[in-house]
């Protein structure tokens, strides 16, 4: 599909749409030379154009470099709107509110767990429900899921999953104050009983990794990590329940788009006033929504220290698996940025991207105020992740946001045409990583070759200097939903 | 003209839809929704239920369907066949079907939502056609 528009060259890393038809502002897409064929290729600069047409946006609408195909706006993208004059979008948010990556470090080294691998991933997948649909070790009552939607992760940490100290290092605390349950409707709260706790399907999962690189030493010390360490990631977010927010509320956006007379080239970009009464109770929904994502994750980290204790027969002191950072890379947060010198509240629509807040920023945990936030970006099944911290440049340049992951290149189509998921399975395992799955077709979906090389996204940030690169896991042993 | 047929999209799924009228466009696409989910035929049969959807327009109404029969089938896991569209107006649609229950497991592929993303009704001579994007 060829776009309908020319990218400007500004430097290595930048390329500016300029301006035209009913663009408020220009599009800016963070990207290589070699990244914009796929961009290209793709749908993708026509979905950041239209992300500039929603009225209050400010400056850019931006794409961080693993942008690529969505719907409404682009995965990758990042929008600033004036909270006073502007609009918020459920669709600029996404289906999965506050889908996000947690990652734990240790004290281990990759010999603590030399052969015990394969178990340890068979534990995850046993202990941590997934696959489609999947349905938790936890049931609630409807009023209970209200609870969780009020008090987020601070709910699981009162019923024993995760610890005082892990809410310290998760966005938000785990917690959205903003949150109103009585926004969210019966449907989504029925969806959140049964599933809180559980990873489910598409591109989430779990990884055993090993610190393989670490690249800022000062930082990585902070951050707990070093070279050679055992570490855990998990990615999954709010499930039924956030999907079915984004749905009911891109109806009542529907019918605010005409009761306020907005003009959007896309109806999946619908919106409201952010002041108006349909604004608001998006705006609550959506974070009682991220707060029942937090607390999902919380969940799923403590049966993880809960399946390392069973396999490895150590306690949680020894093993140390601690809560590096937690970040929402499908939300919208309001929060204060300079805009020309002057501080305004803007609401940062981040969609597929992932807040990079710097040093001495207030909402950067105490331990990392001294080097700033960390950022989580996971690669694929078969390639690294990395580790990387927020930068003053990002709060100048993107409102302190940066890429989210590798970034699919492939269609889950052509990949299931491509190979075969027992055959993704014996590379992977042919490379010493451990796979465990609900099926193997979304293994094949998932396969390593769908994507673009993650390396490449992380260095354009980097090169960017929208966030620097801290550290790299190779995977070890990886669960699929 | 195919009733439908999967398109390649990057991060999601597409789908073209084509009917000789209206009522027979969104019978199909809820048939191709199943098919994406990679929903089996057999099921264990149910009694006959009705379907009500109000929307803005046609495009609205469409997307607030499959969306209705996407709720009913990763919630109640029940899926829909023999589907009779009754009335189909511009703002309204009333069908009924024979309603199948499944395992939770039945259903292969997580759709969250059939997304409005360029989402229009064309009309070429006597076929009504649609592509669909749905977020996975």
């Amino acid at each position: 599909m060829s776009t309908e528009y020319d990218l400007q060259k500004i430097d290595d890393y930048r390329w500016l749409i300029p301006k035209s038809g009913g663009m408020l502002v220009p599009g800016l897409i963070f990207a290589s030379e070699n990244m914009l064929l796929h961009i290209k290729k793709d749908n993708t600069t026509l979905q950041v154009a239209n992300v500039a047409h929603l009225p209050g946006i400010v400056k850019y609408s931006l794409a961080m470099p693993d942008i690529h195909w969505g719907y409404g706006a682009p995965i990758g993208g990042v929008a600033a709107i004036d909270a006073e004059s502007g609009v918020i979008a459920p669709g600029v948010c996404g289906y999965d509110v506050d889908c996000g990556i947690r990652l734990l470090r240790s004290n281990l080294k990759k010999k603590d767990i030399e052969g015990k691998v394969p178990e340890l991933t068979r534990g995850l997948y046993q202990n941590i429900p997934s696959g489609v649909g999947s349905t938790g070790r936890i049931k609630l009552k409807t009023g209970e899921v209200k609870e969780v939607l009020k008090n987020g992760a601070r709910w699981a940490v009162e019923r024993g999953y995760g610890t005082p100290e892990d809410l310290k290092h998760t966005e938000e605390e785990g917690c959205m104050p903003q949150a109103n349950a009585e926004k969210v409707s019966q449907r989504a709260l029925e969806r959140g009983r049964e599933q809180l706790g559980t990873l489910g399907a598409g591109n989430h999962f779990m990884e055993i990794q090993e610190v393989t690189d670490i690249y800022d030493e000062k930082v990585a010390q902070a951050f707990g990590l070093f070279p050679g360490q055992i570490t855990v990631m998990i990615h999954c977010g709010s499930r039924g329940l956030g999907y079915q927010v984004c749905d009911d509320y891109l109806v009542v956006m529907g019918r605010a788009v005409q009761k306020y007379g907005i003009t959007l080239p896309d109806r999946q970009l619908a919106c409201a006033p952010f002041k108006s009464p349909e604004g608001q109770d998006y705006f609550g929904a959506m974070a009682a929504a991220a707060n029942y994502a937090w607390a999902n994750r919380h969940c799923i980290m403590h049966w993880t220290r809960e399946t390392f204790m069973q396999v490895l027969g150590m306690s949680t002191r020894d093993m140390g698996l601690e809560l590096v950072y937690d970040v929402a890379h499908n939300i919208v947060k309001l929060e204060e940025h300079k805009v020309d010198g002057e501080s305004r509240p803007l609401l940062i629509h981040r969609k597929g991207a992932t807040r990079a807040f710097p040093q001495g920023h207030p909402s950067v945990p105490e331990d990392y105020q001294e080097v700033g936030q960390p950022v989580l970006i996971p690669g694929t099944m078969g390639t690294e992740s990395y580790v990387l911290v927020g930068t003053l440049q990002a709060m100048d340049e993107t409102w302190g946001s940066t890429c989210h992951g590798a970034g699919r290149a492939m269609s889950r189509h052509e990949a299931l045409h491509r190979e075969r998921g027992e055959a993704v399975r014996d590379r992977l395992e042919a490379k010493g990583i451990s796979i465990r799955a609900g099926g193997w077709k979304s293994v094949a979906e998932e396969s390593p070759n769908a994507y673009k090389d993650v390396a490449e996204v992380v260095n354009v940030c980097h090169q960017a200097g929208i966030s620097k690169k801290v550290a790299r896991m190779k995977p070890l042993g990886v669960v699929k939903g | 003209m195919k009733d439908f047929e999967e398109l390649a999209h990057t991060a999601d799924m597409r789908m073209r839809v084509s009917g000789r009228d209206l009522k027979t466009l969104f019978i199909n696409a809820a048939r191709g929704m199943y098919y994406l989910a990679g929903v089996p035929r057999k099921g264990k049969a149910g009694r006959v239920v009705s379907v009500e959807v109000e929307g803005l327009d046609e495009v609205d109404l469409l997307a607030r369907w499959l969306n209705e029969l996407l709720y009913r089938l990763n919630v109640k896991h029940t899926v829909l066949h023999n589907i009779d569209i009754k009335t189909l107006l511009p703002t309204k649609l009333h069908a009924t079907g024979n309603q199948f229950h499944l395992k939770p497991a039945d259903v292969q592929v997580e759709l969250k939502a059939a997304t409005y993303h360029n989402l229009k009704i064309t009309r070429e001579g006597k076929v009504f056609s649609t592509e669909i994007i749905f977020d996975v």
